[in-house]
């Protein structure tokens, strides 16, 4: 487990610490908004924010519409990194039916 | 319904849980899957975490007197890493072997022997102490000599906490490591400040006051949710932290509209 004291929860010696510039992320957009599918295509290009007064990341497209959300096991981590002012974008990578696969990477402000 | 999706391999598994809206028990709401800190963002992360296959492991050391000897070393104040390289150090000098041959001051020797951890030397602290506890914890477990693989894991526990140095956290800690047991839960500010926000603690309950009616009340919340609470209870303490900062506003945010 990453840092801080080692708490009464950690069992054989895992550790999380990587810096927002490394964060990867391969998942899902968990709540879709089923309508919104067919104007996705692969390799489109989503900006990711927090929505929901910072408790939830959004996924919107070029036109600013809410696509979904995700709720990947470091969407914690995330949250934390946008807090801070790193940005993101998730790119497309599998489209099959209501199952669309993102990959979220950071970007430096000026990209 | 909220649906969530989740990659198992090649398959994609599609869930669902009640609305948002919808009544978990009480006056808890299973809140939306996306947000954060709520009954089916919890549900969803361990979810994700089976269709992961990653799976913990809990026991640290190779028996009872092992587990007994690193979890009185872990806990509040000291990382996991410094931790872990005592547990080697003591379990070297087979402290275990030759309890009734040493004594307290051998462990403490021991102890205050810095460790070498990513190019620093570092000494164990609160040495004092804990040699005493591990000291008195070893020599009991020898001398009562008991049948432990007869105990369940609330016998184990109830044992645990006559031990010097035990109280219920730590003594759940060594149970669920053992015996992975699902029937303990173990309680720190982490987890305390993870119930009020998704809703299965009360802002006033206090673990030092009521450790096992707020046991129960978490044990009742993994059961609602259907999953097992030692996974639970791992999965919030290892993420919660990460927004600590946010999750302490959170809270006294609570508290302020209760007041």
């Amino acid at each position: 487990m990453a840092g801080g004291n080692f708490g009464p929860n950690t069992g054989g010696g895992r550790t999380e610490t990587s810096l927002c510039e490394d964060l990867v992320i391969t998942t899902n957009i968990t709540t879709p908004e089923e309508n919104l599918f067919n104007s996705l295509e692969l390799e489109d290009e989503l900006d990711v924010r927090l929505t929901d007064v910072n408790k939830s990341i959004g996924l919107f497209n070029k036109d600013g519409v809410l696509i979904g959300s995700i709720i990947d096991p470091n969407a914690l981590k995330l949250i934390k990194c946008l807090k801070e002012g790193k940005k993101f974008i998730a790119i497309i990578k599998e489209k099959k039916e209501a199952y669309i696969e993102v990959f979220i990477f950071n970007v430096k402000k000026s990209d | 319904m909220q649906k969530i999706f989740v990659k198992n391999e090649n398959s994609i598994i599609q869930k669902t849980i009640p609305n948002q809206d919808e009544i978990l028990y009480s006056s808890i709401k299973w809140g939306k899957i996306e947000s954060i800190f709520t009954p089916a963002f919890w549900f969803s992360q361990v979810l994700m975490h089976h269709a992961k296959k990653d799976t913990f492991i809990y026991k640290i050391g190779q028996n009872l007197e092992e587990e007994v000897v690193v979890c009185l070393l872990g806990g509040f104040g000291i990382k996991e890493e410094l931790c872990l390289a005592s547990f080697k150090a003591l379990m070297q000098h087979k402290i275990i072997e030759n309890i009734e041959k040493i004594s307290i001051d051998d462990i403490k020797d021991i102890l205050l022997n810095k460790v070498q951890l990513n190019n620093r030397h570092i000494k164990y602290r609160y040495y004092n102490k804990k040699s005493e506890y591990i000291y008195n914890a070893l020599i009991k477990l020898k001398r009562d000599n008991l049948d432990i693989s007869s105990f369940s894991d609330i016998q184990l526990r109830n044992y645990l906490t006559t031990f010097q140095g035990i109280g219920l956290k730590t003594a759940s800690w060594i149970v669920r490591n053992y015996l992975n047991s699902d029937n303990v839960a173990i309680l720190d500010i982490h987890i305390y400040r993870a119930g009020v926000l998704a809703g299965f603690f009360d802002i006033n309950d206090s673990i030092e006051k009521n450790y096992l009616a707020m046991e129960e009340k978490f044990l009742k919340f993994a059961k609602a949710i259907n999953v097992k609470a030692s996974e639970l209870d791992v999965l919030i303490w290892s993420k919660i932290r990460v927004l600590n900062h946010m999750v302490i506003e959170l809270v006294n945010e609570k508290r302020k509209l209760i007041s």
